[in-house]
């Protein structure tokens, strides 16, 4: 998926969700903070290209309405919600990047509800990735990903990145002896970068601070097969193949704290 | 940035960007209490003691509405209807709250220093909701939220605190708390009320100018305190007139300073004594915005303080 596939992708899912709704009376767009905000309104472009109609744009924030938010080291950074329509009796689209867990998603439900009461909420992603842990799914899937617990997929896109591409990564965990810390080295195995850098549909590339990409904790799988094939073709493009038969060597020590995967 | 802080005890241990964090964090939980439903899940299972040894309406309800909204179970404590009367300590009182199981305890107390001797030996959280002249690091923190909201930074800003400051545990807060994020402080008050040595409070210390008008003439804001009769053993001026005749924030004062200016007052307002009617109710005056912002404050502190669990976890966003 380069950032030409990423566009035909957000276009496919703008009509798929226009077809499905018959329309695009009583939509709203929510997207989930940080990358389901810009999904949320490349979408909205889309549907207002060929509908000629604009639908509104809300932005959630789950931090308050996680599971884990008593569990983790220290509180997380909470983003502002900013839904300015009133959602009762409206369709909500729920946007997210990665669709993982369900854990995100089942928070982003918890919260919506506090503001009213949707006709409906459907649930559009660009990439699947798998592994439920909730009995989610998502109605308009922009790339369903086959991965294993010990892989990341990270969406990034130019509006919160400064860079458009999709990366899987394996991480190998390993303690650390001095403060019992797990610390993640990744392993990066395959990216799929754009062929034209992207655009900011919204005109701000703002670059993400570095570190604040997520992480998952991996349980370790003992003997899992791996074959990556990847095809340079210039520079700056690059198609990745990848079998979900995967070999990794993954060490994970015990530590203290126990991981939370949403 | 993390917060990583078992308690709040004043803002002279907070570095620019904790307290930075903290008001950011309140700006996105302002937007929370403008919701039809007010109310989230964060601190769900979390158990906070109101602990208030002293009397207060708008810190405690401020405290008290900001656990709620952020699903707390509560508990309340006031000295007047407390064991405390049959002579308990300050000691076993807490030793019982904690045995109780409690995660929080926000207290107020008479004593300066009575949090720093409750947290030697609590191993829960203690916020300061004011201890006698040292610190109400909350109510600075609701404070610099509203100029911020204003001015969008504090940087470079003039800031004028007017009144008792000898007894004032805002006015100390306040001096930490703007100095801290690079504001320029004046204390302003009767030669009686300054406490010596003030000059060197706070990061880079303040300016002292007993003259009102001069005080204010480069103003951005204006903070007049209350005037506290009950923490004087002497009275250290004539009269309540001749004070408001000498030091009283009027429209006359507000007129000396430069346009936009902002008048504050941590409440209760002596209307009359330390500030006149008409400036307390001004467009200027931004009293009832402090009073909103300082549950937006409250909810971030309560947030961050029981987020600050030492743990090594990582997260997944997805």
């Amino acid at each position: 998926m380069d950032t030409q596939q990423m566009r035909r992708t957000i276009v496919r899912i703008a009509h798929e969700i226009v077809e499905r709704n018959r329309g695009v009376e009583g939509l709203i767009l929510v997207g989930i903070r940080k990358r389901g905000v810009p999904l949320a309104e490349r979408i909205a472009i889309a549907i207002e290209k060929f509908e000629g109609t604009r639908i509104p744009v809300g932005a959630l924030d789950i931090t308050l309405y996680r599971d884990d938010v008593q569990m983790i080291a220290s509180a997380p950074v909470v983003g502002k919600t900013e839904i300015n329509e009133d959602i009762t009796d409206k369709m909500i689209i729920l946007v997210d990047d990665v669709l993982f867990t369900g854990r995100t998603v089942r928070a982003a439900l918890d919260e919506l509800v506090d503001f009213g009461r949707p006709r409906s909420i459907q649930l559009a992603v660009l990439v699947d990735r798998g592994h439920r842990e909730y009995p989610i799914r998502a109605d308009f899937v922009g790339k369903n990903v086959p991965t294993s617990n010990n892989e990341t997929v990270e969406v990034l896109l130019a509006e919160t990145d400064g860079e458009e591409q999709v990366v899987l990564s394996d991480i190998v965990s390993a303690s650390s002896p001095e403060a019992g810390k797990k610390v993640g080295s990744k392993k990066k195995k395959a990216v799929v970068k754009p062929g034209k850098g992207g655009k900011s549909v919204t005109g701000k590339g703002k670059k993400a601070k570095a570190g604040a990409r997520a992480k998952v904790k991996t349980k370790a799988k003992p003997k899992t097969k791996t074959k990556a094939k990847t095809k340079a073709k210039s520079k700056t493009k690059t198609k990745a193949k990848t079998k979900s038969k995967t070999r990794t060597k993954a060490k994970t020590k015990k530590t203290a704290g126990k991981s939370r995967k949403k | 940035m993390q917060f990583n802080r078992k308690d709040l005890l004043g803002l002279e241990d907070l570095t620019s960007e904790q307290i930075k964090l903290i008001l950011d964090t309140a700006d996105n939980f302002k937007e929370v209490l403008g919701r039809k439903i007010k109310k989230v899940p964060a601190l769900r299972g979390v158990t906070i003691a109101n602990v208030f040894y002293e009397p207060s309406t708008r810190t405690r309800m401020s405290f008290e509405l900001a656990e709620k909204r952020l699903s707390a179970d509560i508990i309340n404590f006031s000295k007047a209807t407390s064991s405390v009367k049959k002579g308990e300590t300050l000691r076993d009182t807490l030793e019982n709250i904690k045995a109780m199981k409690v995660d929080i305890v926000v207290m107020r107390h008479g004593s300066s220093g009575a949090h720093k001797f409750a947290s030697e030996f609590l191993d829960v959280s203690i916020v300061n909701a004011g201890d006698g002249q040292h610190a109400h690091p909350t109510q600075a923190l609701l404070d610099m939220m509203t100029l911020r909201e204003r001015w969008g930074t504090l940087n470079g800003k003039k800031v004028t605190i007017i009144g008792d400051i000898m007894h004032s545990r805002v006015a100390r807060s306040n001096i930490w708390g703007l100095t801290k994020m690079g504001a320029k402080v004046t204390v302003c008050g009767p030669p009686t009320m300054m406490p010596v040595d003030i000059e060197k409070l706070g990061e880079g210390g303040v300016k002292l100018e007993y003259d009102l008008e001069k005080a204010v003439s480069e103003a951005d804001a204006i903070n007049i305190l209350r005037i506290q009769l009950e923490r004087q053993s002497t009275r250290l001026f004539p009269s309540s007139r001749e004070y408001f005749e000498v030091f009283g924030v009027t429209s006359d004062v507000i007129s000396l300073a430069p346009k936009g200016c902002i008048v504050m007052h941590p409440g209760p307002m002596n209307r009359g004594v330390e500030i006149a009617q008409e400036v307390a109710d001004s467009e200027q005056a931004v009293i009832l915005p402090q009073v909103t912002n300082g549950v937006a404050v409250r909810m971030a502190v309560l947030f961050l303080i029981a987020g600050g669990k030492v743990d090594d976890t990582e997260l997944n966003e997805n």
